[in-house]
């Protein structure tokens, strides 16, 4: 006798996938956006387990290996990039978008001649 | 007994994400979250799924080998993480989505098992499938469904494992 519904499930793997994007959002250290990342992936692979077993398809069984193969593929490097960049008080930091332009107007060159 | 197991393993998972998501020292935090992921392959069991446990087992033993393996980040770990600051706009998302996992836990609480039988939330209603689908069957359907994808996944794989060790050899 099964004593959970699928929405139980569901609802774990929804609560873990907003802790991921909250940490994603929030930190600025790669390392724990990737670590972000992996979080979400793990509640999309709960998801697709669940969803496999309650309607009884293997495809998100499927899914779930595929996802759960490119987490290991994603733990690799990255845990290879934190131990090659963790010197002391260096961090990695993520990607920053590029400053926003100034729409201030420019001066007007000066004369210098007079 | 399962839903014992269930409710443990969902409050593991709960504490070591949070826990990992906001720890300074990312070495420790790669240790929670192994913990986390470990939990997770208990859930695969109670839903019967063998073979997504087993390489959820391989993906702890994964992040273990990189935590602790020749590259890992036992060195100097503590001070991976300085001069991380939060900025009020990052403040402001920490707040809507605490609120948010406000929201989703008194929604799974309360609301959740009022609205259930009354079929407003569908997914509810459905019941687990009577046979529980064997290794076999997964691997046949992997195989001859989704060749392809499991194909690049495995190349990917491949190339992640090659780019770990340039990096290594890099660094040494």
């Amino acid at each position: 006798m099964q004593l959970f519904s699928v929405s139980h499930y569901f609802f774990l793997s929804g609560g873990l996938f907003l802790i991921g994007v909250a940490g994603a959002l929030l930190r600025r250290n790669a390392a724990f956006v990737a670590m972000s990342i992996a979080l979400m992936a793990t509640a999309a692979t709960i998801n697709f387990a669940a969803f496999s077993r309650f309607f009884g398809d293997p495809a998100g069984q499927n899914f779930s290996v595929i996802l759960t193969i490119v987490a290991i593929a994603e733990a690799l490097v990255f845990m290879a990039l934190l131990g090659t960049y963790s010197k002391p008080g260096a961090a990695i930091p993520a990607p920053q978008s590029p400053p926003e332009p100034s729409f201030e107007p420019t001066p007007a060159p000066t004369d210098s001649a007079e | 007994m399962e839903k014992v197991a269930f409710y443990l393993l969902a409050t593991i998972i709960f504490l070591c994400a949070a826990i990992a998501v906001t720890r300074r020292n990312v070495t420790h935090a790669a240790v929670i979250l192994g913990t986390a992921l470990f939990a997770v392959a208990g859930i695969f069991l109670l839903l019967h799924a063998t073979f997504p446990f087993i390489l959820q087992l391989i993906l702890v033993m994964a992040l273990a080998a990189a935590v602790w393996g020749p590259s890992g980040t036992r060195n100097n770990a503590p001070s991976a993480s300085l001069g991380e600051q939060q900025s009020s706009r990052a403040r402001l998302v920490g707040v809507v989505i605490a609120l948010l996992l406000v929201v989703h836990v008194v929604f799974t609480v309360y609301w959740g098992p009022r609205l259930a039988p009354r079929g407003l939330l569908l997914l509810a209603a459905a019941s687990p499938a009577t046979q529980t689908l064997r290794m076999p069957e997964v691997w046949r359907s992997l195989f001859q469904n989704y060749l392809l994808p499991s194909e690049i996944v495995v190349a990917l794989a491949f190339v992640a494992g090659v780019a770990r060790n340039a990096i290594h050899r890099k660094d040494t």
